[in-house]
């Protein structure tokens, strides 16, 4: 059994090290880019079946928008973004699934991994989405977004002792938002990268404890890891849509913000 | 003890004792979630959304432990 927290390195192009987790990630792009190319000219008013399917998930999706962002002309402008978050995060953690992608190997290190299982890629997704969340939240009011963290208003308008101590605690309940915009960052990564990872470690143990156990035994498991996979690509955009609905709905009166959950 | 059985012994302890109150709350979430089903089973397809995502993120503390076990296990 050979688990391994960081990805191999395939080659580099220039300063940039590509990893197997990387080189599946732009396999996956790629075949998502082929897709929509193909699709573009063949898109029907009578929907086909596939398109019947793909209209079926977006009009789910389109509703948990809508209502997270309180009207559908806003939640529509958001829907590329979040769209190809979910897309990509539902095939790259069921990627090592289609036949022999898993047993490709190239230099002693397999060419692709999915690219969930790398805390990078992970990141990557969290950072893009927590920060546009802040970079909304700044482009639709810059004072009420730097206001919300800097909180110095109630020890300005301190009149008396108690104020100046409230004033002192908005101030440091302030500079913890600042943290907790960080642990969103690092939760919603380290979520889908556990779920995701911890899927493949345990049918990885699985096949290794016996010889007899390497057949037909793994499977109850990998059909739990696919279906953790299916629930977390949700939740990662559904918490995705709510980080963003809250910095967009939060222009004006930011002290109504609240901080959100872990 | 070696180091490898300290770093076994370590990420079980972390695991179980991280696992506690998931498991609670993941209860709990899941029985508030059917007794709302149970009394008014129209809206079982918006609760069902909701409660797979409050347990997910009931799970995030047991996720925080499982992560902080495999960098013992296999990164330390």
């Amino acid at each position: 059994m050979d688990v391994s927290l960081p990805s191999d390195v395939l080659f580099t192009l220039g300063p940039l090290r590509v990893s197997n987790a990387v080189f599946a990630a732009y396999a996956i792009t790629a075949g998502f880019i082929l897709v929509a190319l193909a699709a573009r000219g063949r898109l029907r008013v009578v929907p086909g079946r596939v398109q019947a399917a793909f209209e079926m998930l977006f009009d789910f999706l389109f509703s948990q928008f809508a209502r997270a962002f309180g009207s559908e002309e806003r939640a529509r402008r958001f829907v590329p973004l979040l769209m190809s978050l979910f897309l990509f995060i539902l095939v790259a953690n069921q990627f090592t699934l289609v036949p022999f992608v898993s047993s490709l190997v190239a230099e002693g290190a397999p060419v692709f991994r999915t690219p969930t299982t790398d805390w990078s890629g992970t990141l990557a997704l969290a950072l893009v989405t927590i920060g546009s969340a802040q970079v909304l939240s700044f482009a639709i009011s810059p004072l009420g977004h730097v206001g919300q963290y800097l909180r110095l208003g109630p020890l300005l308008k301190a009149r008396s002792f108690g104020d100046v101590a409230n004033g002192l605690l908005q101030a440091f309940l302030g500079l913890l938002d600042i943290v907790g915009e960080l642990a969103k960052v690092v939760s919603l990564s380290a979520r889908l990268f556990g779920n995701i990872f911890a899927g493949e470690v345990m049918v990885a143990v699985i096949a290794a404890l016996a010889v007899w156990t390497q057949f037909l035994v793994p499977m109850p498991f990998m059909f739990l890891s696919i279906f953790s996979g299916l629930i977390q690509a949700f939740v990662f955009t559904l918490l995705a849509t709510q980080f963003i609905a809250m910095s967009v709905a939060s222009r004006g009166h930011p002290q109504e913000a609240s901080t959100g959950s872990a | 003890m070696d180091l490898d059985s300290i770093k076994v012994i370590s990420a079980a302890i972390c695991m179980g004792i991280g696992t506690i109150g998931t498991a609670i709350a993941d209860g709990w979430v899941a029985s508030k979630a059917m007794e709302a089903i149970g009394r008014n089973p129209s809206v079982s397809d918006k609760i069902a959304p909701n409660m797979i995502v409050g347990m997910a993120i009931c799970e995030s503390t047991a996720i925080y432990a499982l992560v902080v076990s495999l960098i013992i296990l296999f990164a330390v």
